[in-house]
């Protein structure tokens, strides 16, 4: 990992549109400002980490045999409120 | 086209039918087109099935449906780059993890995937809403919406 020293106010820049910029910096916390091509997409780590998981468990969740269970149950609880 | 997917077997389907994410799926980026397959016994979960990779698929499920009041905060530079002008040019789509225990069974509310129905590009997007999460139970949204006397 490429490490940089910077202080307050002053920038990085990846590629040639890409402007990262240290906004505040406090004791537990710096707020950095992003500059990118709004076609690129920039998540906080640890919300990409846990929707890619979620994405994967998901897969791996898929069951026929509960999934029409549920359906089945689902579709009776609509019926019962149409009668309602 | 066609392929042989591990969940449903072999899948015939038209090319104008693949929805494709630019990005493919948050954190999968090789997984970028998909089906929909939707079908009465499934019902209101439908499939959404990788072309690219038949051992992968989703269950997805319209959130409206779970919740007819939700308001999904997506940012207007996302829209605009699917030509997103209205919530008629707009598929949405939360993935549902299922599970042994019904009341363990979640639905993804915070990064639906969102689809132009005109020319099927689509995003999975990160909603602003700070009260929706990756996995809120399912159960639990139905019956809210059965106390308000709502459909399914």
């Amino acid at each position: 990992m490429l490490v940089l020293n910077r202080k307050k106010n002053e920038s990085i820049i990846i590629g040639n549109n890409i402007e990262i910029k240290i906004l505040k910096i406090s004791p537990n916390c710096v707020q950095i400002g992003v500059d990118a091509p709004q076609s690129l997409s920039i998540f906080r780590d640890e919300v990409f980490k846990e929707i890619k998981k979620q994405n994967l468990v998901a897969s791996k969740s898929i069951d026929n045999q509960k999934i029409t269970n549920i359906a089945d149950m689902l579709q009776k609880l609509n019926t019962n409120e149409r009668e309602d | 086209m066609e392929i042989n997917t591990k969940i449903l077997g072999n899948i015939v389907f038209q090319e104008e039918s693949i929805i494709n994410l630019k990005e493919g799926l948050i954190g999968l980026d090789d997984k970028k087109k998909f089906i929909l397959i939707e079908k009465e016994n499934f019902k209101p979960f439908s499939y959404l099935q990788s072309t690219e990779n038949g051992n992968f698929s989703l269950i997805v499920i319209n959130p409206f449906l779970l919740n007819p009041n939700l308001e999904l905060q997506i940012d207007e530079p996302t829209l605009d780059s699917l030509n997103i002008k209205s919530i008629q040019d707009m598929l949405v789509l939360s993935i549902v993890v299922f599970a042994n225990k019904m009341e363990d069974i979640s639905v993804n509310f915070k990064a639906p995937i969102i689809i132009n129905i005109h020319d099927k590009k689509g995003k999975q997007v990160i909603v602003d809403n700070p009260e929706l999460t990756v996995n809120m139970p399912l159960f639990q949204k139905i019956s809210i919406t059965e106390n308000k006397g709502r459909q399914l």
